[in-house]
């Protein structure tokens, strides 16, 4: 899991910052997901996307870790999007958790 | 095991990693009776979340404690049934974890994903045992 992206334009103008997190959004690995994207929101950006696309699997607290984002995103005025993978936007859809956090298919 | 289906019991230590033996071994046998991905996901999802709470919430990590792991599967379900030896829960007393004002409260999104997954999810009285059965959709 990391923050892989290169700042694009926008993010260099406080526009949209993008947190890329890899393999299974589970247990432990989720709760540290979750303070990467706290962390991405401290600087109020004015996007934030969690790019999920190469994630494997993700459980209860991955889910849990996206509501916080969405949550907080929400308080300070940031616009949360997920970039998923075919797995997240099946749990997300399914659990009916995409009315909260918005499926985006682009950065 | 034979064509009419496969029933195990395995009992476990109150750790998630021992939790990975039986969940290989069930969905290893779905796998043999033909269930499609999404099936064997759905289980996977399921058995993982109830193992979870069994183990933290049920057993509270007491490495004194087990959990029993009983599956029935053939080739149209499977019946998973999970049991730990704590002091039970209230399913009703979870509050929705997907109302708007429930979301920044941790509890619950285990039991919700195992209800929109498995076909059918029963606590006993106690709550220390849950009950989930999967259809098999794929079967001709």
């Amino acid at each position: 899991m990391s923050l892989t992206r290169p700042p694009s334009p926008d993010s260099m103008h406080g526009g949209t910052v993008v947190v890329r997190l890899t393999a299974a959004l589970c247990g432990p690995v989720a709760r540290e997901a979750r303070e990467q994207l706290t962390q991405a929101l401290a600087g109020k950006p004015k996007r934030l996307v969690a790019d999920l696309s190469a994630v494997t699997a993700m459980d209860a607290t991955g889910v849990g870790a996206l509501l916080a984002a969405w949550l907080w995103a929400s308080k300070i005025g940031t616009a949360f999007a997920v970039l998923p993978s075919p797995t997240v936007r099946d749990v997300l859809t399914t659990s009916k958790m995409d009315r909260y956090c918005t499926l985006t298919e682009e950065l | 095991m034979g064509t009419d289906g496969c029933i195990n019991q395995l009992q476990i230590p109150s750790d998630l990693l021992a939790a990975k033996q039986p969940e290989k071994e069930i969905l290893e046998a779905m796998e043999r009776f033909g269930y499609a991905e999404p099936a064997v996901f759905a289980v996977k999802l399921s058995l993982e979340e109830a193992l979870v709470n069994a183990v933290k919430h049920g057993n509270r990590s007491d490495p004194a404690k087990a959990i029993t792991v009983r599956y029935d599967v053939n080739a149209t379900r499977i019946v998973l049934t999970v049991v730990d030896e704590g002091s039970g829960f209230s399913p009703e007393d979870i509050p929705d974890c997907t109302a708007e004002e429930n979301l920044a409260r941790p509890c619950g999104r285990g039991i919700m994903l195992m209800r929109v997954y498995m076909d059918e999810v029963h606590y006993s009285r106690k709550g220390n045992m849950v009950r989930m059965v999967k259809y098999n959709r794929a079967e001709p």
